[in-house]
């Protein structure tokens, strides 16, 4: 499969995990049928679709099938007292969860682990805490740190600025990339920056391979 | 014996220097830097951190970065010092078991010396690095104010840091003696001493090698970080006018505002204005925010120029204290790093109508002097005689709640004054005798420094034992007793329950847990 298919791919998986958490599960299924129709054998996507077909159909099968009433908004027309419970907001944040870890995890298993990492991360921060999906955000982190590590070379390795100072502006960082730039002064290494930052260990290297991707830091290993 | 290192262990920064050929040299840290940010540190991370390194994450990580400990070292937790720190540190200051101060970072309490001890063990540690040998030896710098328990605090700092503490001298002497002043002349000395956190002045007489201190005032929370808090709050201002962003409740944006108005106060000291530009300081849904501002000298000193004024309030103070006028000050000597702002040396200049004397770099001067004293007390050719005088007068509670006093102020140490106890009751076994240090006439206005307990006087009618209590005061300024019954000659026990200090197991202590913590960075 082509680069940019499987970009597209990403980007329909996200589409439909972004409208799926909206509870907007019909748009979310055209996401990912589109996912299905470009790789049919895409298991994320086969796996959301199941997902989404028992937030669709909660009670064994589409006859069963519920109007709108049951949509996420929870519009729609009122039930009879023997139509099926609904189901609470947590349990569809589980359901989401769920659905959040198995595309990251497929995500993993095609080597795309920053692209996990995001969509791991919007969907904690979008949601109450979940052991699994705390552990798989943990698992993604120590992968891209190793990857990192291995990039930058050792954490007693200098960053330096490299770029000229008046051209930073033009780069778009954002403001803790800024922060941690500031700090770079060609004399604290990588493990100094980390304690001294305050910041996250994982951040100080994601954002230090950043800056040294679009050319305003170097590494100098002691 | 070694050679002996001077440490002037001060409230924001500390420095340390040795004689070398003859000559005091500072000695740089391994990062280059003469002065050693007097900050510690437990990182997030869980590191302890020593200086520069703690001072770089001092606002982002401020609940667990002690500054400024020494406002707080040999004092009582309800001194009004102690108070006012816990209203102004991030860190959280308990009242310890002995009524001392104690500082909780990360999961550990600290006490004051135990701090200043790592803060010591630093300067120990840069000083054997640049001599490339073990250092034992040091004179350590306190300002002339410190009482009894302070000086004592201090030189127990000393011993937690692996120091053999030879000598506590006051700081402003330490800075005369730099200039090389009194060794022929009698001289009458301002010390202007503006650093990081504080403000002394002190006048000084000298003549032929005693060194009096005539006055000392000032204020213990008025300092150059005041000029740095003035300037980010201007900037602050100026962004959130331009931009719409306040940055007040940013740490890592404080944390560059902080570094970057130090720097500019430092340019222009030197130049008429300076850029401060803090790329990517913010961002909003626009996009990140620079902040780029352009300060000059002028508007720096409209910033400031209460703050310098109210020194010289206490500069006029000290001078009528010392019973002299602005005229017959001889010399003036500038110590501590802001006093290179412009601003501050014209004020001094018009206040003395003379200009401050030049030379020395008032970030090193007072470890020169340290350093110097501490090369005449090894090396017998050096015939510096340097005699201090006590700050404080020393005497004993009375009946009544009155202060008898024993040893007057600016009596020259060391000195010792013996006193004649005896018993109020028949048969009575012992005595206890409060020790205090201070001006006032009023017992409980000055200083506790310890409560003495003669015990085993021998059985008598009330009145007849007669019991001498001597009480010295070494070259350091710190207080001892001995005791011995007049009649038998016998020495009587005395038992010294000093306040605030540490009793020599808990020094003990200390220094076996601290030999299991290495200080993890350094710089």
């Amino acid at each position: 499969m082509a680069d940019e298919s499987k970009e597209q791919i990403a980007s329909w998986l996200k589409d439909g995990l972004d409208a799926y958490g909206d509870g907007n599960t019909s748009e979310a299924i055209v996401s990912w049928r589109k996912v299905v129709a470009a790789d049919p054998e895409n298991v994320e996507a086969l796996d959301f679709l199941q997902s989404a077909d028992r937030r669709e159909f909660p009670r064994g099968g589409k006859d069963d099938r519920r109007g709108p009433a049951d949509r996420a908004d929870g519009k729609g027309e009122a039930k009879g007292k023997d139509e099926p419970e609904r189901k609470d907001p947590g349990d569809r944040a589980e359901f989401a969860q769920q659905d959040v870890i198995g595309i990251a995890r497929g995500l993993i298993a095609s080597g795309q682990y920053e692209e996990s990492l995001e969509l791991l991360q919007s969907a904690n921060e979008a949601s109450e805490f979940s052991i699994e999906l705390e552990a798989t955000i943990e698992l993604v982190r120590s992968n891209l740190f190793a990857t990192y590590l291995k990039s930058i070379g050792d954490l007693s390795a200098v960053p330096r600025l490299v770029a000229d100072p008046a051209e930073i502006t033009k780069f778009n960082l954002p403001k803790d990339a800024g922060f941690l730039l500031s700090l770079v002064d060609g004399v604290t290494s990588l493990a100094n920056l980390m304690t001294v930052s305050g910041m996250d260990s994982f951040e100080v290297l994601r954002t230090t391979k950043n800056l040294i991707d679009v050319g305003i830091v170097s590494m100098q290993n002691e | 014996m070694g050679r002996v290192i001077g440490i002037d262990l001060g409230t924001t920064n500390s420095c340390v220097s040795v004689v070398d050929n003859g000559q005091p040299t500072v000695v740089p840290n391994t990062g280059g830097y003469r002065t050693t940010p007097s900050m510690f540190a437990i990182s997030q991370d869980g590191k302890r951190l020593v200086g520069h390194l703690a001072k770089r994450q001092a606002i982002t990580n401020s609940k667990d970065t002690v500054y400024a400990s020494k406002r707080l070292i040999g004092r009582r937790f309800d001194s009004t010092e102690v108070q006012r720190s816990i209203d102004l540190c991030p860190y959280e200051i308990l009242r310890g078991p002995n009524d001392d101060p104690r500082i909780k970072i990360g999961s550990k309490t600290f006490t004051c010396p135990e701090i200043s001890g790592i803060i010591l063990r630093e300067m120990k540690r840069v000083a054997e690095e640049y001599l490339g040998e073990p250092v034992q030896d040091a004179v350590i710098t306190v300002p002339a104010y410190f009482n009894d328990t302070q000086r004592q605090s201090t030189k127990d700092a000393g011993k937690i840091a692996g120091l053999e503490v030879l000598r506590i001298i006051n700081e402003p002497t330490a800075a005369a003696l730099a200039y090389g002043m009194g060794r022929q002349n009698d001289e009458k000395i301002a010390v202007y001493d503006l650093g990081g956190g504080t403000f002394d002045i002190s006048i000084l007489e000298m003549s032929d090698g005693v060194v009096e201190v005539l006055a000392t005032a000032g204020n213990t929370f008025l300092g150059g970080e005041d000029f740095d808090r003035r300037i980010v709050s201007h900037l602050v201002d100026w962004f959130q006018a331009n931009e719409g962003i306040d940055l007040r409740t940013d740490t890592m944006a404080l944390q560059r505002l902080k570094d970057a108005a130090e720097k500019a106060k430092c340019d222009l000291s030197i130049r008429e204005s300076t850029e401060i530009n803090l790329p990517f300081i913010a961002s909003d849904a626009q996009g990140p925010r620079h902040l780029n501002y352009e300060l000059d000298r002028a508007t720096l000193e409209g910033l400031v120029d209460d703050i310098v004024r109210g020194t010289l309030k206490s500069v006029e103070q000290c001078v009528q204290d010392a019973n002299l006028d602005p005229a017959d000050i001889d010399q003036i000597v500038l110590v501590g790093g802001q006093t290179r702002m412009p601003l501050v040396q014209n004020a001094v200049t018009e206040y003395f109508g003379k200009r401050p004397h030049k030379g020395v770099n008032p970030d090193e001067v007072v470890a020169l002097g340290a350093a110097i004293q501490g090369s005449s007390l090894v090396d017998e050719e050096d015939n510096v005689l340097l005699l201090d005088v006590t700050p404080l007068s020393l005497g004993i509670g009375t009946f009544g709640g009155h202060f008898a006093r024993l040893i007057e102020r600016n009596t020259t140490v060391p000195v010792g004054k013996a006193h004649i106890f005896t018993t109020t009751r028949d048969d009575q076994s012992a005595v206890k005798i409060r020790v205090l240090q201070g001006e006032s006439d009023i017992a409980l206005e000055n200083d506790l420094l310890g409560e003495f307990v003669l015990s085993g006087i021998r059985p008598a009618a009330k009145g007849e034992p007669e019991i001498e209590v001597n009480f010295d005061i070494d070259a350091n300024g710190i207080v001892s007793a001995s005791a011995r019954d007049l009649a038998t000659g016998k020495e009587q026990s005395i038992t010294v329950n000093a306040t605030g200090t540490l009793s020599d197991e808990e020094i003990s202590q200390i220094i076996e847990e601290n030999e299991l913590y290495e200080v993890e960075l350094k710089g």
